[in-house]
């Protein structure tokens, strides 16, 4: 009599799931996604961490995080009819950076905001709430004088963002995020040098 | 760009993927110092919460709000779902089957005719074996019968079981978290079953933060369950907070096994949450079909239980604290089920509704989620899984029947008992209907814990045969008493033969009434469990009890006299916040047990005779039966609550005033009560006058205590 196993039967639904997962790299799903809507679901459970928590480096807090990744996934929701073909990953920073842009000029509308996606990047980050709180404020003003890339290449890589995703995110090639990245912490020694 | 830049920043990308993963990673060879250092502040500086599970929640909402306004106009049979709630927060889930109507009205027209096709095909195989679609009440309702019907021959499945344990798993007034630690936020359980009808199964559970029974102490858990068709053996390898063999421990139970046995069924193998999921959904709520999806590789239904339109439990007796099922083990799952206040979704195999996920929500916040990883159905087992041999070392408990015993092998067997039970030992001189005895025991109560006597009265015809008292015959069950005996508004508070019980009238395995009759008597609790015989037969069985000649002596018990190393009166008075009343001295030829502390949980109505917190003093005669009680409890807690002051009213010696009622024997007999000190006072003699009462409340003392000096007081010796 054969006698089922169950650790057989979940090593076949591992390799079913490796299967789908090989497949399912964003290019694969987006390109899955005119024909197969359903694959937005693999997208959300994708990028919903990430999301939220780059939206809670940028806002500050719980309660404003929360509502920046409501807003990131409805326009993405309403707006999925606009998004052709890309590099989703690009489109989906894109939304979730312009509403923490967004954000902040209902917040303060005098404020100048960059929507310049390649100059400083100056709004305020998460003082005081993230982790450390004061004890990080010059990492955080540090941080608002990066550019846009370098800034958000750092943030993103401590947001829980894949390496493939924050390269997709920047439409660069990984070894240029490499470089990106270096260029960034070495940018951010020499201006948070003479406060240390 | 130089060779030595691209490798730093090669290392740098390397560092900071070993710092999410651990942000007190050593620095990766090679690398910048500098660099390493910044890198760690910024991880540091940087780290931020993953999002909760009730925002989740709020979110999959929004999504599917929006998503529904996008679908509309398409009248889909069904919502679209969203993944699992919660995927970041416990264990990956298992893969969900994709969407199956997104729709959105600016797709590309091809795209959309596409979309239209595919889920045309999607709905027409949904539809296929079911021509009517079903409602989520039918679908609940045949979920249901899977427990039951047998339609299901065996099953393999493995399970994972993952909690928030910082979350109530029920809402209502009386939940209160599991656990004392909040930083231990979740939990996982794997857990495997094999079944095969009607009556072989095997459970394997293991948990690597179990919780104790206190729900304080995290000990590692492992638990085995196994039927064999005869026997049941349950390993318990948390005993001593280890796993090691030698502190595991094995009860191996014989049951009855018939069709009808909830035992034999899938509602026993599963966990008891699951058939009571699918219980309280069909109780107070209204629930909506959701969608489908994949669970386990199977296409399911998925329905949402909405929120529960029934009010909170509340009861408050410490079973139903946590307003889950009482262990079902080894009886089986009780009727009872879950307090209907969480919110359920569940996810019910489409092939033939086996219930393989279920989440349980507390308000907004996931705090139970059980998922089948791998299920198989209808297919041969080897016979091996159903056996159990004990791992060496393991101490054993063998509660399976002892078959029948002649009268004088019983006698014997009890006198043997009674002299090395370490408590009194009382057996019913009344037993109807020709039952007769089996074999007795005294067995652990529970691994590591006291001892109990188990009696077992079956027909005589089925004496040696493994079925169940309880559901047959007559279950009888002493132990000492603690401190305090404890019940629920509940139980019903009836007399036998002048002492205080209490009824139970509740189910058993498959529905089956059942009662319950739980007296004190000298120190011990004596419990009576029956399926068959009235209430007036069981307190009739109860008013015959008597003890065991070759017992301990019975009054006082040496166990039961003291509380935390103090006379236990004395310890009551330091604890309790009324006075407690006694005679200075015991009435001529009485002989006084050891208080008792009764607590009555959750009173419906505050007028009720059953208070809140009560001590009660009771003495009998020397040949055991009830002559007095004296009964102390706070003002407000018994009859003074009732506004009508009910009784006689009469004037102590003291010019206070007392009330007599003349009651019948089945109701406590004539009975005198006032208030005193501020505390709730009542006399009960099954054959004292109203004077002899009033006599004997004159004298009563807040600070008197008939145990001192020759029962309690140690001796101090003279030079």
């Amino acid at each position: 009599m054969a006698f089922w196993s169950p650790q057989a039967q979940a090593e076949s639904d591992s390799a079913d799931r490796a299967a789908i997962d090989a497949g399912s790299d964003d290019a694969g799903l987006v390109a899955r996604l005119h024909t197969d809507p359903a694959v937005l679901t693999l997208l959300y459970e994708r990028y919903l961490e990430p999301v939220y928590r780059y939206c809670y480096v940028r806002m500050g807090n719980r309660e404003r995080a929360e509502d920046a990744t409501s807003e990131v996934f409805l326009r993405v929701v309403a707006r999925l009819g606009d998004y052709q073909q890309g590099n989703f990953a690009a489109w989906l920073f894109r939304i979730a950076h312009n509403v923490v842009v967004d954000s902040y000029r209902a917040q303060r509308p005098e404020a100048a905001i960059d929507d310049a996606m390649h100059l400083s990047d100056p709004q305020p980050t998460a003082e005081d709430a993230i982790a450390g709180g004061a004890e990080y404020e010059p990492l955080y003003n540090a941080l608002a004088m990066l550019n846009h890339e370098q800034r958000a290449v750092i943030e993103l890589q401590f947001t829980g963002w894949a390496d493939a995703q924050i390269a997709a995110a920047l439409s660069r090639t990984p070894a240029a995020v490499r470089m990106l990245r270096l260029r960034a912490m070495q940018r951010l020694r020499e201006i948070m040098k003479p406060s240390r | 760009m130089g060779s030595d830049e691209e490798q730093q920043a090669a290392l740098l990308e390397q560092y900071c993927r070993q710092l999410e993963q651990n942000p007190t990673a050593p620095p990766t060879a090679g690398l910048d110092a500098e660099l390493a250092e910044q890198a760690q502040m910024l991880r540091r500086g940087l780290d931020t919460p993953a999002p909760t599970l009730a925002y989740q929640i709020r979110l999959k909402a929004q999504l599917e709000s929006a998503l529904q306004g996008a679908t509309s106009a398409e009248q889909a049979p069904v919502m679209p779902m969203l993944p699992d709630i919660g995927a970041g927060r416990f264990s990956q889930p298992a893969p969900t089957k994709p969407l199956r109507r997104w729709f959105f009205p600016r797709l590309a027209t091809a795209a959309v005719a596409i979309l239209i096709l595919a889920g045309g095909w999607l709905l027409v195989g949904s539809l296929s074996n079911n021509p009517t679609p079903l409602s989520a009440d039918q679908i609940i309702k045949r979920a249901q019968a899977v427990f039951t019907d047998g339609s299901i021959k065996s099953l393999v499945i493995t399970q994972s079981e993952e909690m928030d344990l910082s979350i109530p798993p029920m809402g209502g007034p009386n939940s209160i978290p599991t656990t004392a630690r909040p930083e231990v936020v979740t939990n996982s359980v794997p857990t495997a079953l094999w079944y095969e009808a009607p009556n072989r199964w095997r459970t394997v559970s293991s948990n690597s933060i179990g919780f104790s029974s206190k729900g304080t102490q995290f000990i590692p858990d492992e638990q085995i369950d196994v039927s064999d068709g005869t026997y049941v053996w349950h390993y318990d390898g948390t005993v001593g907070g280890t796993t090691s063999n030698k502190s595991a421990h094995v009860e191996l139970f014989g049951r009855e096994y018939n069709p009808t046995d909830s035992m034999n069924r899938l509602q026993f193998v599963t966990t008891n949450w699951q058939y009571s999921v699918l219980d309280s959904m069909g109780q107070c709520y209204t629930p909506a079909l959701r969608g489908t999806d994949t669970v386990a590789g199977r296409a399911t239904y998925v329905i949402d239980s909405g929120q529960s339109h029934c009010p909170p439990s509340s009861s408050a007796s410490p079973a139903s604290m946590l307003n889950v099922p009482s262990p079902a083990f080894p009886n089986g799952p009780l009727a009872s089920g879950v307090s209907p206040v969480a919110r359920f979704v569940i996810w019910i195999d489409r092939s033939n509704y086996f219930m393989l996920k279920y989440e349980i929500y507390n308000g907004n916040n996931l705090s139970r989620r059980v998922t089948a990883t791998t299920a198989q159905f209808d297919m041969p087992i080897d016979q091996s899984v159903f056996t159990f041999t004990p791992p060496p070392g393991t101490s054993v408990s063998d509660y399976r029947p002892k078959g029948a015993a002649t009268q004088t092998q019983f006698d014997a067997q009890m006198q043997d008992l009674s002299a090395k039970a370490g408590f009194s030992l009382f057996l019913p001189s009344y037993i109807p209907n020709n039952l007769v005895p089996r074999q007795p025991n005294v067995l652990p109560s529970a691994p590591d814990s006291g001892m109990y006597l188990n009696l077992e009265y079956v027909p005589a015809s089925e004496a040696n045969q493994p079925i169940d008292p309880m559901a047959h015959g007559l279950l009888i069950e002493e132990q000492a008493l603690g401190a305090s005996s404890a019940h629920s508004s509940d139980e019903q508070s009836v007399y036998v033969g002048g002492r205080r019980a209490w009824l139970t009238h509740t189910t058993y395995r498959n529905g089956q009434p059942v009662i319950f009759l739980e007296l004190n008597r000298d120190g011990n609790e004596l419990g009576l469990s029956n399926a068959t015989l009235s209430s007036d037969e069981l307190i009739k069985v109860a008013n015959s009890f008597t003890q065991v000649p070759i017992g301990v002596t019975a009054t006082p018990t040496p166990i039961s006299n003291t509380l935390f190393g103090l006379p236990r009166l004395d310890a009551m008075r330091g604890k309790l916040p009324f006075a407690i009343f006694a005679p200075p001295d015991t009435p001529v030829g009485l002989i006084v047990e050891p208080p008792v502390n009764v607590h009555v949980f959750n009173i419906k109505n505050a007028t009720s005779y059953e208070g809140v917190n009560t001590v009660e003093l009771v003495y009998h005669h020397p040949d055991g039966s009830f002559a007095l009680s004296v009964l102390s409890g706070a003002k407000g807690c018994c009859r003074d609550a009732d506004p009508s002051q009910q009784g006689e009213a009469v004037t102590l010696a003291d010019g206070s005033a007392a009330h007599f009622l003349n009651n019948p024997t089945q109701q406590g007999g004539p009975t005198l009560w006032m208030v005193k000190q501020s505390s709730y006072v009542e006399l009960r003699g099954l054959q004292m006058s109203k004077d002899q009462l009033i006599a004997l409340a004159n004298t009563l003392s807040s600070t008197a205590n008939p145990y001192e000096p020759s029962v309690f007081a140690t001796p101090t010796l003279t030079p």
